[in-house]
């Protein structure tokens, strides 16, 4: 029985050890024996240097072979790991270095905020050639989990949510429980690691015996690139946020290539308009296409199989379907999405104050508050309804608009901002932020969004930005956003 | 009824662009859409032939794209992968050379 994440991976390389387990965009690969070899190189590298249970190791990298092993070989030592994303700008990468509060750093030079004071150590060329390893003496506090992703927090500073072992494993085997997969597919690593789709591209794969196919930097977000990636590496199972396969669609040239590989299509991470969806089932007919639906919190907790043939004259978009077999589903008085089990997270990284707001008991039960409305349909499928709170899910990120507020409100030139949603003309969400400047003339836009990309990663600037000469407040004083929402702007 | 292409005036302005394309006109065409997609259709001195539209964050990663498959349908050229690109696409500028170096 497996009972670790790179369990998964000795397992297949038991198996199959000459079968690649990663393709990189440069042409190289790996067999399994071989990542398990690589893997094992990083457990001994750590262990010897007192990095096992209990610590933190954070991840500083693009996408690699050798980052793959790293992270294995982490989880095969008993630590936990904590993807950080490369594209952070400095600033927000040293204020989540600041909380995670590592033991350890694996990452690529050109990446790493030099001011930072660590031991930088020497390796054998037995663990790959262009990650460095540095260690953070003192005397932290351990973690026991397998790892740790950070997602936007309300007040200004991104949270971490902790993944254990078993919620991990309890997603996994639902994945391979549920969907048909087998040696022989060839997975798509779209999403980045800090994100939770990646745990279903990487584990799943390994579990199934299948191959990773990890894209070039800049191929996600360049559609045409992202097509000919998709078609040209002959991806079987692909698992994506509907913003990227909607700009592929659009911009990609998608027509240009032929598409009989794909078996399996999943998008999670946000509501997909109908329109590009069903145009994307017309492109590739034999792909079964999967909604599946969760907050980093819970992973994948409700999933719908979209029908074929579907109806033309569909407009409302499809449901987030059933609860997972394995979870329980409760739905408040409010109409809130409630999940219990084991997929269920124990709580955030340091932050107690959060766990008391995000979970209730129900029925001797503890239950995760998703903040998500739903409804129920008339053949027992759940429809997504919107937000308990003002988050946003924008590319299948999700945005707490306070946090980005905040970044704004910090620009001397900025006298109060709100950040709502809107939609573009496909039905995608986009980020507006309506500002009140406080001297005589407005600040320039590229001197708004230089500044937000100095603090925030890029899917956190917003799309918009409009000027008004106060906000509407109701009557506390605070920001009228039911208002400003309505407002033609 | 006979199609007359040159009654659609999508056709006439396709036509007009590819006898007639200079630098300053492609730059003017990308200035429009600019203005139309970044600034909410409203004239600014801020956006310069030299502005810096990627590397300062103007201009996100969909709007270049919009803004390819626009220079692709108005220039009748196409963009490569590779090229879709901050070396390409980085101010009105370099757009403008850049598509002229297309449609040669």
């Amino acid at each position: 029985m497996i009972t670790t994440l790179a369990g998964y991976v000795f397992q297949t390389a038991l198996q199959h050890p000459e079968v690649i387990a990663v393709e990189s965009a440069g042409g190289d690969s790996i067999t399994y024996s071989g990542l398990t070899a690589a893997a094992d190189a990083w457990t001994e590298t750590l262990t010897q240097r007192g990095i096992g249970a209990g610590s933190r190791v954070a991840l500083l990298a693009p996408k690699s072979i050798g980052l793959i092993a790293a992270l294995l070989g982490i989880n095969r030592c008993g630590a936990t790991y904590i993807p950080i994303d490369p594209e952070a700008p400095p600033e927000r990468i040293r204020l989540l270095l600041r909380d995670v509060d590592p033991h350890a750093l694996i990452f690529t030079p050109e990446l790493f905020p030099s001011d930072i004071p660590c031991q930088l150590q020497e390796m054998g060329a037995a663990v790959s050639d262009n990650l460095r390893l540095a260690l953070f003496p003192g005397e932290q506090h351990t973690t026991e989990t397998a790892f740790i992703l950070y997602t936007s927090g309300s007040t200004g500073v991104p949270k971490g949510v902790m993944i254990s072992t078993s919620n991990a494993l309890g997603f996994i085997n639902w994945a391979l429980q549920t969907f048909s997969f087998a040696a022989g597919d060839r997975f798509s690593s779209v999403a980045p690691f800090h994100f939770d789709l990646s745990v279903f591209d990487i584990y799943v794969c390994f579990a199934s015996g299948g191959t990773l196919i990890l894209p070039a930097e800049n191929t996600v977000r360049n559609a045409k690139a992202f097509a000919a990636w998709l078609a040209e590496t002959k991806i079987t199972v692909t698992y994506c946020t509907p913003s990227v396969l909607n700009a592929m669609l659009h911009f990609g040239r998608p027509e240009k290539y032929t598409w009989t590989n794909l078996r399996h299509v999943f998008f999670a991470g946000e509501v997909f308009p109908v329109k590009p969806l069903h145009r994307l089932m017309d492109l590739w007919p034999q792909a079964a296409f999967h909604n599946l639906y969760g907050p980093t919190e819970t992973n994948v907790c409700t999933w719908y199989s979209i029908p074929r043939p579907y109806k033309q004259e569909r407009e409302q978009p499809y449901p987030i379907g059933r609860v997972c077999k394995h979870l329980q589903a409760h739905i408040s008085d409010e109409g809130e999405l409630w999940i219990a089990g084991e997929n269920v997270t124990p709580g955030y990284f340091n932050r107690p104050e959060k766990n008391a707001d995000a979970f209730a008991e129900h029925n001797g039960k503890l239950f995760y508050k998703t903040g998500d409305c739903v409804t129920i349909d008339a053949n027992g499928n759940m429809e997504y309804k919107g937000r308990m709170d003002r988050m946003i899910k924008k590319r299948g990120y999700r945005i707490e608009p306070g946090e980005v507020e905040q970044c704004l409100l910090r620009h001397p030139a900025i006298a109060d901002a709100a950040v709502i949603a809107q939609t573009d003309s496909d039905g995608f969400p986009l980020l507006c932020a309506v500002l009140v400047h406080s001297g005589t003339t407005a600040p320039l836009l590229h001197d708004i969004k230089t500044w937000c990309a100095t603090h925030l990663p890029p899917y956190m600037i917003p799309e918009r930005i409009r000027f008004l000469d106060n906000l509407p407040k109701n009557s506390s004083g605070k920001t009228d956003y039911p208002q400003l929402t309505a407002m033609h702007l | 009824m006979k199609y007359e292409p040159f009654h659609n005036p999508q056709v006439i302005k396709n036509a007009y662009f590819w006898f007639m394309a200079t630098t300053e006109t492609i730059a003017a065409t990308v200035r429009s859409f600019l203005i139309e997609n970044l600034y909410n259709g409203q004239e600014t001195a801020e956006l310069t032939n030299d502005t810096p539209l990627i590397s300062s964050r103007l201009m996100d990663s969909i709007v270049a794209l919009k803004l390819v498959n626009y220079l692709e349908e108005n220039f009748s050229i196409e963009f490569e992968a590779h090229e879709v690109d901050q070396d390409n696409l980085n101010t009105i500028a370099i757009i403008s050379a850049f598509v002229q170096s297309k449609m040669k």
